[in-house]
């Protein structure tokens, strides 16, 4: 069927005719990323000898005998000469991925195969055991700029060794990852000799499986435990108790404040201030984003009778109350000077965040709560699932931040499909390339073409007070790409700005300059951080803790607190909002002057970059092979032909001999002294102490030899 | 509609009389394994013999394996996946069992990839599936018939030492709400 299906000549019947399938046993430069940015003669002698002892590389694909990792194994198919492979290529792979899930099942070949497990194996989750991926720049599926497939490519950082990854920097296990897999783009693009899929680390290809896998797999579990879990306290809570009645719970969990639900009615606050405050929050435009999200609803049904919009009613109302019920609290009543914040007993998505706490697999991930005798919400069994009103609420929004951050990668972390997965992970370009993010081609021109459009920004922005400001000034081409994946219906980001990136980047690049609003505010309290005083693109929190980061204001006079309270710890924050308008309202001049210098520093840098300019080189393995063997290394000058796509031997009749002998043979010449019209003469190899005497004639080449000569299959 | 009537009228008893073991077979593929002790028609409506039936079960599907389905479900037993306290109608349980649209899951089991081998917590889960201290609980899934893929846990059978049982698995969870709002 496969067969049919790719080749609709019907010319080739038998697959290995045109398929080799092969086990990786270590890996070579031949099936690795280039170690230099320019293929050398170190380079090419490298890969020669190892074209010369393939079975220190492969196996055949049916050799279980060198699978060192009973696990795991890494397979690799070569496709011999398919003609016009380009047309077909991607349908091939797509066909092989839906045949295998097939055969696998269902194919008479499998059971011989699998015996006596083979009833065993129709049971096994094969879609998510097997990963194809290319190991060159070549795509295995069409490179597209979708939330999945971009999640699916980040899965590459998941190679790197289990001791040295620092899975505190890795999204797909945050609790609060950034706003989007298209972040990936504000990282530099790795160099061309850069190991990105950490190959080189590995004596062995099984190893590097067995890491990656075990990776992998921990990373999946552990957020399809996160999901899980979220679903089920949302399906309970949402079912059972309305947001009104958790919010009248939690009315009445104040009305009985001692000093453990203190710090719990603190958590609260300070959390739903943190996550979705109306204009604090930097968090809340990402996780509104979940109302709109189709990807769970297939998820929710394989495991829940709920659905998303129910969960998020709840939330959304939940959260407006919470927030409007704190912000009128009597908080110097509540949190006196006696009281002391136990920081550990936020939320971990809260301690990750503000406290930067790093992750840890082992660490809790259940928020804390106060026991009481009479829980608010419990299974009839006897499982509690909350305690009082302000544990229910504190469940409801670390469920919904659960939801929020496994969104971001939930194709590859929960595949819902029945396909077997494949990705680009060797290739950091092709998903940049789908998003229009990068083009290598057209880098030069590029480069002008940006020049010229930052000098538009600085006329069009100059005048126009308009938040596209800051997506076009921190992220090159960003406003174009985003605008093309809306129109796709691919990823539905808002095409504004990224409030987190933009905090960040305004103060770097902003800060110092003068009349830049820098917001400052000094909160009417020193212990709670969630109230905020908002005025003119100024804001600002007070902590109890003076950190590193703060910034400490002795006074200002726009602000009408609590005098005693002045020279409090007290935080910058800049409202980005009013931050972006009124850097237009304010200083129009200084906009013009900003994009024109933007412009000009991106101009010069780019033009200076010598690694983004795209070079193309096609090199034979078996000329590099050839030209080793005759020579027994590789020259400078041998180098640059084989950069061409030349070989280093020269078109003679010896040439063809030596050609010809290297091929029938494991022979590697390191002296010749022969020529085609005396039809007779010698030739030194390194696989032999004494000359090969050789004699030409009508019947080809005979060689006189005492030793004996390792034929080539 | 007849016959129906006919085998509910034969089981009105909650107390089962037959005893269910699960058997690997040497080329790795499980049987329930039902023995009737002769008071009721059990093993004849499911396999015509008076004494004993041996079905063998047939593969359930991305069982073996980490999907989120099997996670759940695995994560909920005993949870929120509770018997119902009804004891299950013998009519419904001899149709899943001789239709073979089941597959059964228990306390250590080639499916449960999520818990330890052996681990306290995978046999404490399955114990709460019973209402009482049981020696042995056999979870027994709904599968599409087709496909093979799980639908829902529907019965549970608990093992007692000197009994068994069947019960359903309830759909919906019961809770207790601890709070009016007239306590405000």
């Amino acid at each position: 069927m496969l067969e049919t299906n790719w080749i609709k000549s019907g010319k080739i019947s038998d697959a290995k005719q045109y398929s080799e399938c092969k086990i990786i046993k270590k890996f070579s430069t031949l099936n690795s990323n280039l170690t230099v940015s320019k293929p050398d003669r170190t380079l090419f002698e490298e890969m020669a000898k190892e074209i010369e002892s393939p079975e220190s590389f492969t196996a055949a694909c049916d050799d279980f005998s060198e699978l060192t990792q009973p696990e795991v194994a890494l397979y690799q198919f070569d496709l011999k000469n398919p003609e016009n492979f380009d047309e077909y290529g991607f349908d091939f792979w797509h066909s092989l991925k839906i045949y295998l899930s097939w055969a696998f099942r269902n194919s008479p070949e499998m059971k011989p195969l699998a015996e006596p497990f083979d009833y065993l194996f129709q049971s096994a989750n094969l879609e998510e055991m097997v990963l194809f991926f290319s190991n060159g720049c070549q795509s295995i599926k069409p490179a597209t700029c979708s939330e999945k497939d971009l999640s699916l490519d980040n899965l590459r950082y998941l190679t790197a060794t289990t001791g040295e990854l620092d899975w505190s920097k890795l999204e797909s296990v945050r609790h609060v990852p950034d706003s989007s897999p298209l972040e990936e783009f504000s990282k530099p693009l790795p160099l061309l000799e850069e190991d990105i899929l950490n190959l080189g680390d590995y004596e062995s290809a099984d190893e590097w499986v067995k890491n990656f896998r075990d990776n992998f797999v921990r990373t999946r579990g552990y957020n399809k435990i996160r999901l899980s879990r979220a679903v089920t306290n949302l399906s309970l809570i949402t079912q059972n108790v309305s947001s009104e009645l958790v919010k009248n719970k939690v009315v009445k969990d104040i009305s009985e404040l001692n000093s453990e639900s203190k710090q719990q009615l603190y958590y609260l606050c300070s959390e739903f201030s943190l996550a979705a405050d109306k204009d604090l929050s930097f968090l809340r435009k990402d996780i509104w984003r979940l109302k709109d999200l189709k990807i769970f609803d297939q998820v929710l049904k394989d495991i829940s009778q709920s659905n998303l919009e129910s969960f998020w009613k709840h939330f959304e109302t939940l959260s407006s109350d919470i927030n409007s019920l704190c912000q009128n609290l009597k908080q110097r009543s509540i949190w006196d000077e006696d009281f002391q914040l136990q920081k550990e007993g936020f939320s971990p998505w809260y301690q990750e965040l503000v406290y930067e706490k790093s992750f840890n697999f082992t660490d809790d991930v259940t928020i804390s709560y106060e026991k009481v005798s009479k829980p608010f919400l419990s299974i009839q069994s006897g499982n509690v699932i909350c305690q009082n009103g302000i544990h229910c609420a504190r469940l409801v929004l670390d469920s919904i931040m659960s939801l929020s951050s496994i969104s971001h990668n939930l194709s590859a972390l929960v595949p819902g499909s029945r396909e077997v997965m494949s990705n680009n992970m060797a290739n950091p370009y092709s998903s940049r390339m789908a998003c229009g993010a990068y083009d290598p081609w057209a880098k030069r021109n590029a480069t002008i073409f940006d020049f010229f459009q930052d000098l538009a920004q600085t006329a069009v922005f100059g005048l126009l007070p308009t938040p596209v400001y800051v997506g076009a000034t921190l992220d090159p081409k960003r406003v174009v790409s985003f605008d093309t994946l809306i129109k796709e219906g691919q990823v539905y980001y808002d095409p504004n700005f990224n409030t987190k990136r933009l905090k960040l980047a305004l103060i770097a690049d902003l800060g110092p300059l003068t009349g830049i609003p820098c917001s400052v505010s000094i909160s009417g309290s020193r212990l709670n951080p969630f109230q905020y005083y908002m005025f003119n693109g100024i804001s600002a929190s007070t902590c109890k803790e003076r950190s590193t980061n703060d910034v400490v204001v002795s006074s200002s006079s726009e602000v009408d607190s609590d005098k005693n309270y002045r020279q409090a710890c007290a935080t910058c924050a800049i409202n980005l909002q009013t931050v972006a308008s009124s850097a237009s309202i304010i200083n129009p001049l200084f906009r013009v002057s900003f994009f024109l210098i933007k412009g000009v520093v991106r101009l010069v840098s780019n033009l200076k970059d010598p690694h983004d300019l795209a070079r193309d080189w096609s090199v034979s393995p078996n000329l590099v092979s050839l030209s080793y063997r005759y020579r027994g290394e590789i020259s400078k000058s041998c180098s640059k032909k084989l950069l061409k796509g030349k070989s280093c031997l020269e078109k003679s009749c010896e040439g063809e001999i030596l050609d010809e002998l290297t091929s029938k043979y494991f022979i590697s010449p390191t002296l010749t002294d022969f020529s085609c019209i005396g039809g007779k003469g010698y030739l030194e190899i390194k696989e032999c102490d004494h000359p090969l005497q050789l004699k030409f004639g009508r019947n080809g080449t005979t060689i006189s030899t005492e030793c004996k000569l390792k034929k080539r299959i | 509609m007849y016959s129906a009537f006919f085998l509910i009228i034969l089981f009105p008893v909650s107390i089962y009389a037959q005893v269910m073991e699960l058997n690997w077979t040497p080329n790795f593929r499980k049987e329930l394994v039902v023995t009737c002790d002769g008071s009721d028609l059990f093993c004849e409506s499911l396999c015509e013999a008076t004494s004993q039936c041996v079905i063998k079960e047939g593969p359930c599907r991305d069982c073996i394996g980490t999907s989120l389905k099997i996670n759940h479900l695995i994560s909920e037993i005993g949870n929120t996946i509770l018997n119902d306290g009804v004891v299950a109608n013998k009519t419904s349980v001899v149709e899943s069992l001789k239709s073979n649209r089941f597959v059964t899951f228990v306390a250590q089991d080639v499916y449960n990839v999520i818990d330890a081998a052996r681990s306290v917590r995978a046999f404490k889960k399955f114990e709460d599936l019973c209402p009482d201290e049981s020696v042995n609980q056999i979870l027994f899934l709904s599968v599409e018939p087709r496909t093979r893929e799980i639908i829902k846990p529907e019965f549970v059978y608990c093992d007692y030492f000197d009994r068994t049982e069947i019960f359903e698995v309830s759909s919906e969870i019961k809770m207790d709400v601890q709070f009016s709002p007239l306590h405000l």
